[in-house]
């Protein structure tokens, strides 16, 4: 069931109702928020089995594993064995079994192995949760609550990948379902679908015919198709989380942001911690300092940093396009560390013209490990960079949706950078090599008139310009 | 007594949103109503001098000629006539940029040209309405050029052409349909609902996979002979009752292949065509070559536009350009050989 299907908003509407009856009839908190929790379980576990009831039993399964494991001193390296060994399965068999047999020269036929909805994601929510109690950071919690952490539909998809101790702090507590979570929530989810249908899927046409045929196309649009794709995969992954975060306010959970200006970023560091905050920040306290972190020299910090960042990239998929795009952040960030080390530019204060050239700089390179994560294989990447560097002529195209897009980017950021200044209250960083604005979502008092005009123009336009050829959730296969 | 105020002010804040979008669409969608021809040379034609503003396939906008076709003026008793689909009608370019007005730029005076290309008027039904168009002026235009993207003809095609029972389609400009057309919101909805927007809503619906695609029917369809025979002849018939000259101008889609060449539709049905043209001695203007040499050439394609996929929709403005220039050569050749009356 796609988030962007009457289906799924039928859905919505009757866990809505359901909670917000619950919150009504039941006065008694903890009645209250019991039937709540099984109410969003329920649906959860419907999401899931709509798509394939073999996903709901792996999803079953791996939560009972979980909730057994976790806590308990002997078994809980197992309940981590267990949830690896299942993404692992699921996920890279035929990746593994295929490079085996081309390095050895072996008969290979792919076995029919399907992934199973929001595996990649709801295993590492898993892995988090049992380490977070194994480490005694978090209470062991019951089943009903375990099951519920994992199965939350709003998210189960492709995320946000929220830390356990923030969903439960939430549920524990009687959540009012109502004018107050929908009038917020719809505007998140519309503009996150704005996102999505009108900007990611206008983009794709053009990226995608330019992947396909890159030798049809001059070394300058083929760039901008380079471009073009950085912008797709933001506003297409964005534009997914803000919709999961979205609905889960409806439903009076607050998920965490996802995304916060990444392409403001000065360097690939600030990147990262802009950029798919919830699996960057897990891929860093559950990789990265399990490794070791910066804590055993200068070598074994780069070869940890660069070590994540493979892992990062395998996570995405079972291609050796997605570990070349690992590698090369791990590289850049091993490389960005050296270098604020060496010149201190750290506590540097910095123009407003090389800040400008570090946030271009960060965003072309950016934009030039995105040729590997969007190319089918490393030969076709190769290609797309030769065709780029080989200022040869072929067809042009100025894309018009790109250029629509860059406006609204810049737009967008260039608001968030005034807000931020204007902001009495910000807080001056000691890094002046980062920036200083923040992600936002545009809100409208929906009981107010202009409002609610300002609310259904947007929708209208939304309904005008969406692109009507279909285009799946990038994210919606990892 | 809250909840009324609460309902007139979600109805109010509806209608001056529906208002607000309308003027947005003025400059991204504004097509007008089709309206009943009453000359009955067409299916309909565009009112009276409307406007229009397009930018979902090419950027463009423009007015339509006091007879609903898009002309900067109208032409009275043209030496040249234009008869074809969307592609001839041209709203996905600038009116200075269409292969009719482009084709009178070429002559400078020397016959006139007028382009009553109309979107949904496919090949068959240009067939059909030739009597009727032929006999439309004072005086027979000289030349008649007929577009089309389909060489494909069966028997069933003919049948209805010479039968005049092309599938008729209605206007839908009057009652409740004709007037939810007029708001552009409305309009542009239906427009996206038509293009797949329920479908991106409902995604488990129905397989495209299952759909035949109108490629692979005239894969499927034989050469039937005496359907290009009949086709033709009356084609021929025309020409000399009216005594006219008739060019057919045909454009191939386009293809571009992942090793950077670009493929054109070309079958035995082309093959078929193009002799049975030349049998009858009707003019047929093939542009494969020529898109093909601007492609390698000049790295254009001729359909396309930078708001979608390149090689796919509409003729641009560079597949109007080689059109006419075809035409133009065309033209040329018949006053050389005689068979253009001056």
């Amino acid at each position: 069931m796609s988030m962007i299907s009457f289906g799924f908003f039928g859905l919505v509407a009757v866990v809505f109702v359901l909670l917000f009856l619950t919150n009504k009839i039941f006065k008694d908190d903890n009645r209250s928020i019991k039937i709540s929790n099984i109410v969003l379980l329920v649906a959860g576990y419907l999401f899931v089995a709509y798509a394939d009831w073999r996903f709901a039993a792996v999803l079953a399964l791996l939560t009972l594993s979980t909730w057994f494991c976790a806590g308990r001193r002997k078994a809980y390296p197992y309940g981590i064995a267990v949830a690896v060994l299942v993404l692992a399965f699921f996920k890279y068999t035929n990746f593994f079994a295929e490079s085996f047999a081309e390095i050895f020269g072996t008969d290979y036929t792919a076995l029919k192995i399907i992934l199973p909805l929001g595996i990649s994601f709801y295993t590492f929510s898993a892995i988090s949760y049992i380490v977070d109690v194994s480490k005694g950071k978090l209470d062991k919690r019951n089943l009903l609550d375990v099951a519920l952490y994992l199965s939350f539909f709003p998210k189960i998809t492709s995320g946000p990948i929220q830390r356990s101790q923030d969903f439960f702090n939430q549920i524990d507590k009687k959540r009012v379902v109502g004018w107050a979570t929908f009038a917020p929530g719809i505007q998140i989810f519309v503009f996150g679908l704005f996102k999505k249908i009108v900007l990611a899927d206008r983009l794709s046409v053009f990226v995608n015919q330019v992947y396909e045929t890159p030798m049809a196309f001059g070394s300058l649009t083929v760039f901008l198709a380079a471009i073009a794709y950085s912008l797709q995969i933001y506003f297409d992954f964005s534009g997914y989380s803000d919709m999961a975060v979205g609905i889960a306010k409806i439903l009076g959970i607050d998920l965490p942001r996802n995304f916060n200006l990444p392409y403001l970023s000065h360097n690939v560091t600030e990147l990262w911690k802009r950029w798919h905050i919830t699996l960057s920040s897990w891929l860093r306290d559950y990789i990265y300092i399990s490794l070791g972190g910066n804590r055993k020299g200068k070598v074994r910090t780069d070869v940890n940093l660069i070590l994540t960042m493979v892992i990062g990239g395998i996570w995405h998929g079972a291609n050796w396009t997605y570990i070349v795009w690992g590698l090369l952040h791990g590289i850049a960030l091993a490389v960005h560390k050296g270098w604020m080390t060496i010149t201190g530019s750290r506590e540097k204060k910095h123009s407003v013209v090389s800040n400008i050239i570090s946030i271009l700089f960060t965003f072309i390179f950016t934009t030039f490990c995105w040729i590997f994560f969007r190319a089918e294989s490393i030969s076709q990447a190769v290609l797309i960079i030769k065709r780029i560097f080989s200022f040869e002529s072929g067809l042009e195209q100025p894309y018009f949706w790109l250029i629509i897009s860059l406006v609204v980017l810049v737009a967008a950021e260039a608001v968030a950078f005034v807000k931020a200044n204007n902001n009495p209250n910000r807080k001056m960083s000691k890094n002046t090599n980062v920036s200083i604005a923040e992600g936002y979502y545009p809100q409208v008092d929906l009981t107010s008139f202009w409002g609610l005009v300002a609310f259904f123009v947007f929708c209208g336009m939304l309904l005008c310009l969406a692109y009507t050829g279909g285009s799946p959730f990038i994210y919606g296969n990892y | 007594m809250k909840t009324v105020k609460g309902f007139v002010r979600l109805v109010g804040a509806g209608i001056v949103s529906v208002g607000i979008i309308c003027l947005l669409l003025c400059f991204y969608n504004i097509m007008p109503v089709h309206i009943e021809n009453k000359k009955g040379n067409t299916d309909y034609v565009w009112p009276a001098n409307s406007v229009w503003v397009k930018a979902t396939e090419g950027i463009s906008f423009g007015r339509f000629d006091a007879n609903g076709y898009n002309n900067l003026s109208v032409t009275e008793n043209p030496d040249i006539i234009v008869l074809g689909s969307s592609h001839m009608e041209a709203c996905e370019v600038m009116q200075d940029e269409s292969a009719a007005y482009l084709l009178a730029q070429k002559l400078n005076g020397k016959y006139t040209v007028y382009n009553m290309g109309i979107s949904g008027h496919d090949f068959y039904k240009v067939c059909q309405y030739l009597p009727e168009n032929l006999g439309l002026n004072d005086a027979v235009p000289k030349v008649v050029v007929i577009e089309t993207s389909t060489v494909n003809v069966s028997e069933e095609n003919v049948d209805e052409i010479l039968s005049h029972t092309v599938e008729f389609t209605p206007s839908h400009n009057t009652g409740a349909i004709g007037t939810l057309q007029k708001i552009p919101f409305c309009r542009a909805v239906y427009h996206q609902a038509e293009g797949g927007l329920l479908k991106l809503f409902m995604p488990d619906s129905g397989s495209s996979s299952n759909q035949t695609t109108a490629e692979d029917t005239y894969a499927e369809t034989e050469i039937d002979g005496s359907a290009y025979n009949e086709l033709f002849s009356y084609l021929k018939d025309m020409e000399d009752k009216y005594g006219t000259q008739i060019i057919i101008c045909y454009h191939p889609t386009e293809k571009l292949m992942d090793d950077g060449t670009v493929s054109f539709d070309s079958d035995e049905h082309l093959t078929a065509f193009k002799e049975y043209a030349d049998k009858y001695g009707i003019s047929f203007v093939d542009m494969t070559d020529r898109f093909e040499n601007m492609y390698y050439k000049e790295h254009y394609v001729a359909h396309g536009f930078c708001t979608g996929e390149l090689a796919t929709g509409h003729l641009n403005k560079y597949g109007h350009a080689a059109m006419a220039d075809e035409i133009y050569n065309e033209i040329n050749n018949l006053e050389e050989a005689g068979e253009l009356c001056q």
